[in-house]
């Protein structure tokens, strides 16, 4: 598999506008067709209450949303997985090889209404749907994934989708506990702005990027943000095995440290090489510290008797100063 | 001694409200935001009957932490509280209210500042020995509270208040009954709920009343995606004037009630910077946080010992043709857990000269790289 791009924000290019349908297969796709996922569990996960995978034409992210649809079916009771995409019955296939039982299909459409009539399209409210289909009951944990939301941004005004994420991250709408929900949104579809707006509504973003070693395959940049206000950013590389696992996971460093290493190396010590003598040696700065200086005796008076802040005024009137209480201003000549 | 025609001016009556005071400039009422050195550097307080935006840093905690010292000023007085959130479940953040540290901090650190001079006495630079430690805030506090955020307030102080929440539900019910051509449908039923909060309790100026109270207004993160603003446009791709619709509406409300409101918006997430322009002006005071986490300032020495930067962007001129000038526009803020400081942004005393710091940092470039008697070539160490 070659990566071409050098970076995700290919945004607003190919195919794929016009339609609103993610179009023919890249080879990358094809590849991970027969090559998909494992599990990543980057960080603890009863924090992450909604997720967004961005990926792009060239990092394709359905391997990896793959893989946490496989880390979560393990975790939790059941996971829903609502397909909107053609491609995403790739995830059905991975389910059934690996013998995953409790994952619940929803085949949906990624058409709008009036073009196709169906009982999930992008036009349904998510909540209702899953509402009304009364699999979200007692006490289970579940967790929803929707691969891709992409249609529904398209579609629609950006709040809208967003808000529908939140809601569907929201306990009270359920009566069962709602673990996670995991977007896959292709990044390379949508304008700055409309990102921004879903990145401000997720709580984590795991954003595809061309791995630089070879040694891997894919490499993601992940912005989390905790509950506690802390947020993490974080670039790793990591290889997605044929028993779907996430592997080999090596956080990429930036350029930044190599550049302080050559500052230091810079920074020149000025008292080497003098011809002269700039340091003193133990000896020498005890000496120093016994020379009395002209404001030493001054410290000497302060340190002795006034308490700081206080000062005293010594005056010793002489025979000009002959002070009349009645008329202060005596001395002037007026 | 009699005859003459001077008389001793009276000041105008002021209306004795728990949790308020005069302000020393201009005669307005005040209360506090919840944060001491929040107030100090507004110059006292927020005036009653204005907004008060707080534009959110970019992952919003900050900001959603001085709503939570604003509310929690108003259970501590006594106001009454209306708040909203369309993000966050506001009776949850009701919950997360710090608990008022009700002991005075002010007096516990006056007393450390004055043994720790004595015991490290100054050598060379000894004139300096008996200034006073720089202060970001006035050390004893008579108006506000400083809270603990280690403890969440008792339910019984919460409880005794009037409070009014209104979350993204209650938008839900009444959507399609109010969707108004001229502004969102949300904005317009808070509007809404705000004009009958003002009514039901008596806080209109024109209702003459035996005890009047304070209403303090907050809104939590207005204009993020779940008010349904998509950052300032309409679906077409027109400019929304939905937000600053409201934004008039809502001063015009308040200026006429004993009211106050705090409001926290996302505007980064606007593109439009005329439009974020027209919002600052449909405000009276307007404070920026810029918060450095998840940013490269948050590694750079100059600012390691603050959480953010304090923007002040707009102070309200109330009746007068001059704002408060604060003594300083430089200001961060830093978290403790006792205490939400904001204070002069001081530079550390020393940089080493290896420390990484980028070249786009404008204020680690005020440093100086090299001056006097050195030359830049590297070949002389010292080069007289």
């Amino acid at each position: 598999m070659s990566h071409v791009g050098s970076d995700v924000g290919v945004r607003g290019s190919k195919k794929q506008e016009e339609t609103g349908v993610p179009g023919e297969k890249t080879p990358a796709e094809a590849w991970l067709a027969d090559h998909l996922p494992s599990r990543i569990r980057p960080f603890v996960e009863s924090e992450i209450r909604s997720r967004d995978i961005r990926d792009s034409v060239e990092d394709p992210g359905r391997a990896l949303c793959a893989a946490f649809l496989v880390g979560l079916a393990s975790r939790v009771d059941k996971v829903h997985l609502l397909q909107f995409d053609l491609k995403s019955r790739d995830l059905i296939q991975v389910v059934k090889k690996l013998g995953i039982e409790n994952v619940e299909f929803h085949r949906g459409s990624g058409l709008s209404d009036e073009w196709i009539q169906s009982s999930l399209n992008i036009d349904t409210d998510l909540v209702k749907y899953l509402k009304g289909t009364g699999c979200l009951h007692g006490n289970q944990t579940v967790a929803i994934v929707i691969d891709s939301i992409s249609n529904h941004i398209l579609h629609r005004p950006t709040p809208y989708t967003c808000q529908t994420i939140h809601s569907l991250a929201n306990k009270k709408n359920f009566d069962c506990d709602v673990k996670q929900v995991v977007c896959l949104l292709h990044g390379d579809l949508h304008d700055n702005q409309q990102l921004s707006l879903l990145e401000h509504t997720s709580t984590s973003v795991v954003r595809l990027t061309s791995p630089v070693s070879s040694h891997h395959n894919f490499s993601c940049s992940t912005l989390h943000k905790k509950a506690t206000g802390k947020v993490i950013r974080i670039t790793e590389e990591f290889t997605i095995s044929e028993h779907f696992t996430v592997s080999n996971i090596q956080e990429v460093k930036k350029s930044t440290p190599k550049l302080s290493v050559m500052d230091e190396d810079n920074s020149v010590d000025p008292t080497a090489n003098l011809t002269f003598n700039l340091s003193l040696t133990d000896k020498e700065k005890e000496a120093r510290s016994n020379v009395v200086l002209p404001y030493t005796k001054q410290q000497e008076i302060d340190s002795q008797g006034n308490s700081p802040g206080e000062g005293k005024i010594f005056y010793q009137p002489d025979e000009a100063d002959d002070f009349d209480e009645e008329d202060p201003d005596d001395d002037l000549d007026i | 001694m009699s005859g003459t025609s001077f008389q001793k001016k009276t000041r105008a009556k002021v209306i004795q409200i728990q949790g308020t005071k005069p302000s020393l400039y201009n005669n307005q009422l005040l209360i506090s935001t919840g944060v001491p050195s929040l107030d100090n550097a507004l110059g006292g307080g927020l005036a009653v009957g204005t907004v008060f935006l707080v534009e959110e840093d970019t992952y919003g905690n900050y900001s959603r932490l001085l709503l939570k010292y604003y509310c929690a000023e108003a259970a501590m007085t006594g106001h009454a509280l209306m708040l909203t959130s369309a993000d966050n479940d506001p009776e949850q953040m009701m919950k997360e209210l710090p608990a008022a540290i009700l002991d005075d901090p002010g007096d516990t650190k006056a007393g450390g500042d004055q043994s720790a001079p004595q015991s490290d006495p100054m050598k060379i630079a000894w004139r300096y020995q008996n200034l006073p430690k720089v202060q970001g805030s006035p050390s004893t506090v008579k108006f506000g509270h400083y809270y603990d955020l280690t403890k969440v307030m008792p339910t019984e102080i919460i409880g005794g208040s009037d409070v009014t929440l209104i979350s993204a539900d209650d938008f839900q019910e009444k959507l399609v009954c109010c969707e108004s051509d001229h502004m969102n449908g949300r904005y317009w039923t808070l509007l809404q709920k705000i004009r009958e909060k003002i009514e039901a309790g008596n806080f209109s100026t024109t209702k003459q009343i035996d005890k009047r109270n304070i209403l303090r207004i907050a809104i939590h993160s207005l204009g993020s995606p779940q008010w349904g603003e998509n950052a300032g446009y309409t679906d077409k791709g027109d400019i929304d004037h939905s937000l600053p619709r409201f934004l008039y509406a809502l001063r015009a409300l308040l200026r006429a009630a004993f009211g106050v409101c705090m409001i926290t918006i996302p505007t980064h997430l606007f593109e439009n910077k005329a439009f974020i322009h027209r919002i600052h002006k449909l405000c009276d005071t307007v404070v920026q946080l810029e918060s450095f986490a998840g940013s490269e300032k948050e590694k750079n020495p100059v600012f390691a010992e603050y959480h953010g930067l304090f923007n002040i962007v707009q102070l309200p001129r109330l009746n007068s043709l001059l704002s408060h000038i604060p003594e300083t526009y430089d200001l961060a803020f830093k978290l403790r857990r006792k205490k939400f400081m904001i204070e002069k942004l001081h530079l550390p005393p020393e940089l080493s000269d290896s420390a990484s710091r980028p070249q786009e940092d404008p204020i680690a470039n005020m440093k100086a790289k090299q001056t006097g008697c050195m030359t830049d070539s590297k070949s002389s160490k010292l080069d007289f």
